[in-house]
């Protein structure tokens, strides 16, 4: 079920309106149900491995705040073991295979092939997964206690707003929210309403609008010469943000209207100065996950330098291949890892430099240039592409003469694209992430309310694309 | 709060609803005045009056591949292409009668019946370019096989979520410079060949079926065209052939089609085994030619036309 149909839609009143009609009590199991069918919407069959998973975190969590050293340390690895196994079969399997036979193509055993798996990877499983380990890794730690109550929990790792795409929540943040007893809010409602209209503006005005030029450029960048190149790898840069940031917009938004607060994820990115505050700014949900449960595990930035230089490029490449089983996500990430290790290495030994390099619009062009260029492994669909499209775009050529038109995207198309662009940007450079500053503000956010509309329905594109950290 | 809540939706549901609604009015206003692409055809086969000895109707097939001043230098007859891309037979009966309507005494009307034309399914591709006819009784009964065109009529704000960009921008030019009267010399050959820039696929290999509700609308054209005494001539296109095309041949398809034909003493003109099929340099995807091809596919239907019906053609 996706956030953009009408479907959704539908289901959002219906679940909504129960919440505040039914007794605290039952409130839990109408959202565990609810949560079910949101996520069954997709492929049924998967909600078992979410089961299984739940299963034993819950068993893992109580059995580890039971338990002694060195139990508590067995149990917490074998909770680790399950969820990465889960994700190394269904996520990482056919990846590691595909390259195993390739090695053993190349050594000549063509016919010793490992076997592949006919499977479709479940909907959002990086996500849930990462969930349920912050639980009983936090729990392991003592910051949590063990939910007891085993239908709560499994409403933690399910919840619907943030299942399928995040925000990644922490359970000292979400769990005790479902213990609260909601009362209807006015406020709630409002708010939750307005982030989740400016959620789906950003994604059906722009990020699918920008979609069909940039899908068009990455499926056969042959076709295309340096100027529409350029221009694709542009449109995907800001599509993705709306895409994931419209998503993480309309989880906040969703759960708010019920009296949830769930963590913010994007905090304008884009307007960074260095590549650090970007990573500050981009995802904070996973990134800060990676902080706390890898980059602090490793040793954080309490151990010699080079160490700490080391720990952050592990961080990075592994969020690289978090993303996704393909060589262009571990590039993507090495690409950051170069990146942000090099800025803080520059940091450190030439600290005036690079204060004044990384200062106003200069600082903001090269940060946007480098996550820009990055992204360019990221969306290709293959290592060869991505080199062909960055090799493609520093070769000048005649591409303002034979510009190719993008198929269902010409003037007009570009036109509405700037426009929806500057309202998105005006907004968020003077609004804070979520638009909280409207909610005192009752003239400009009925103006918000009327003009965003509109413009959803006059240039919403329609096609119920889903969101592409979906496949994560 | 609750009243600053009830007030903001309240306002802005129906402010958004009201501007969405004038907008979509604006665009489907200047679509009904365009004389470009197939949305051009459609009007032209509303608005238009001109006569022709000959009307081309079906898919992309006949408005990408049948080149008009072709077959008209080969028959010394009048033609007309009225093809539309996607066109399945609910579509192919309104847009026939409209053309036959609209351009009184019209001789021959020759129908392109494909691999998909009588297939199952009739949801009726890219609907709306029917939008600016939802008043036309003929076109609401689309809404039958397509729920979303009675959207035109009842709730236009909705409706507008369905125009892309080409087809707002089109609607805008329309409104903006509106072509009042929709003559020959702007329309014909508009639909002359455009070839697509497609690299050959090879054709996926699919299952289907002809549809009895299709059958009987191509049955109740053909009887509706004699009453009108205009002659019927069916084509079948050419495809790419290689060990996944689609054979119509091996189903019931085209004994369908030939029944239809005898019934109507109707002449077929099946150039879907022809030499061309057999020849990839003449596609740009697996259904359709690329210009050379269509150049030839047209020279091919006006010299069987003319084969078959030079004997008996009588102009008006």
């Amino acid at each position: 079920m996706l956030f953009n149909s009408l479907q959704f839609l539908v289901f959002f009143i219906v679940v909504t309106t129960l919440y505040y009609l039914i007794p605290h009590k039952y409130r839990w199991f109408l959202l565990l149900i609810a949560s079910c069918i949101f996520y069954m919407a997709f492929v049924p069959v998967y909600i078992l491995i979410l089961f299984a998973t739940i299963v034993i975190d819950y068993l893992a969590g109580i059995y580890i705040e039971e338990a002694q050293q060195p139990k508590r340390k067995m149990y917490l690895a074998a909770s680790l073991v399950a969820n990465i196994g889960i994700l190394a079969v269904f996520k990482y399997y056919n990846f590691f295979t595909a390259n195993i036979n390739d090695v053993l193509t190349a050594a000549g055993f063509t016919i010793h092939q490992v076997p592949y798996l006919n499977i479709i990877l479940p909907i959002g499983l990086s996500f849930h997964t990462f969930q349920a380990m912050s639980y009983t890794i936090e729990v392991y730690r003592g910051n949590q206690k063990p939910e007891r109550h085993f239908g709560i929990y499994a409403l933690y790792v399910m919840f619907y707003p943030q299942l399928v795409a995040g925000p990644i929540e922490r359970p000292q943040n979400l769990l005790h929210q479902f213990k609260e007893e909601h009362a209807l809010k006015y406020e709630n409602l409002l708010f939750g309403l307005r982030l989740m209209l400016w959620g789906l503006f950003k994604k059906v005005v722009i990020a699918d609008r920008l979609a069909i030029y940039a899908n068009a450029v990455f499926d056969k960048p042959e076709q295309y010469h340096t100027l529409q190149l350029a221009l694709g790898v542009l449109c995907f840069t800001i599509q993705i943000y709306c895409d994931f940031s419209g998503y993480s917009d309309m989880a906040i938004g969703s759960a708010r209207t019920m009296g949830f607060k769930l963590m913010t994820n994007f905090n304008r990115p884009y307007f960074s100065k260095n590549i650090q505050e970007f990573w500050a700014k981009w995802h904070i949900s996973l990134s800060t996950w990676f902080r706390d449960y890898l980059y602090i595990s490793l040793g954080g930035n309490r151990v010699v330098k080079w160490k700490v230089y080391r720990n952050v490029a592990i961080v990075f490449v592994i969020s690289g291949f978090w993303h996704g089983a393909n060589w262009t996500y571990i590039a993507w990430g090495c690409i950051h890892a170069f990146f942000i290790t090099a800025y803080m290495l520059a940091k450190d030994n030439y600290p005036k430099v690079i204060e004044i390099i990384f200062k106003g619009y200069l600082g903001w062009l090269a940060t946007f240039v480098i996550v820009a260029l990055a992204w360019v492994f990221f969306r290709a669909d293959n290592i060869h592409d991505a080199w062909y499209i960055l090799r493609r775009m520093v070769t000048l050529d005649d591409s303002i003469r034979i510009f190719k038109q993008v198929k269902n995207f010409g003037i007009y198309s570009w036109g509405i694209v700037v426009i929806m662009i500057s309202y998105m940007l005006l907004l968020e450079y003077v609004q804070p992430p979520d638009l909280s500053s409207l909610q005192k503000k009752y003239i400009p956010d009925v103006a918000f309310f009327t003009i965003t509309l509109f413009f959803i329905l006059m240039f919403g594109v329609f096609q119920q694309a889903s969101f592409i950290y979906f496949q994560f | 709060m609750k009243k600053r809540l009830i007030y903001t939706a309240l306002f802005s549901i129906i402010t958004a609803l009201v501007l969405a609604s004038v907008s979509f009015n604006i665009i489907n206003w200047g679509l009904a005045h365009v004389n470009k692409d197939d949305q051009g055809n459609i009007n032209y086969a509303f608005s238009g009056k001109e006569r022709y000895n000959v009307g081309f109707i079906g898919s992309s097939r006949v408005y990408y591949q049948i080149n008009p001043s072709i077959f008209d230098s080969i028959t010394h007859l009048t033609s007309y292409n009225a093809g539309i891309d996607g066109l399945k037979m609910p579509e192919m009966e309104i847009i026939a009668k409209k053309y036959i309507a609209s351009h009184k005494g019209a001789d021959y009307l020759v129908l392109s019946i494909d691999e998909f034309t009588l297939t199952g399914g009739n949801s009726v591709w890219d609907f709306p370019r029917y939008f600016p006819y939802v008043s036309d009784t003929s076109i609401y009964k689309l809404s039958k096989y397509q729920g979303e065109i009675a959207l035109a009529k009842y709730l236009p704000a909705a409706a507008l979520t369905y125009y892309n960009d080409p087809m707002k921008s089109l609607g805008i030019q329309g409104f903006i410079k509106p072509v009042k009267k929709f003559t020959t010399t702007k329309l014909k050959g508009s639909a002359s060949v455009k070839a697509n820039n497609q690299k050959i696929n090879p054709a996926i290999k699919v299952e289907y079926s002809y549809n009895e509700s299709c059958i009987n609308i191509l049955n109740r054209l053909c009887s509706y065209c004699q009453n009108q005494n205009i002659n019927i001539v069916i084509i079948v296109p050419p495809i790419l052939r290689n060990k996944n095309t689609i054979d119509i041949y091996k189903t019931g398809y085209s004994q369908k089609i030939n029944d239809i034909a005898n019934r109507y003493n109707i002449p077929i003109i099946d150039c879907s085994h022809n030499a061309i099929c057999y020849k990839p340099e003449m596609f740009c995807d697996v259904l359709h030619l690329n210009d050379k091809g269509a150049d030839i596919y047209t020279k091919t239907v006006a010299t069987e036309f003319m084969k078959r019906e030079g004997n008996t053609i009588e102009i008006k």
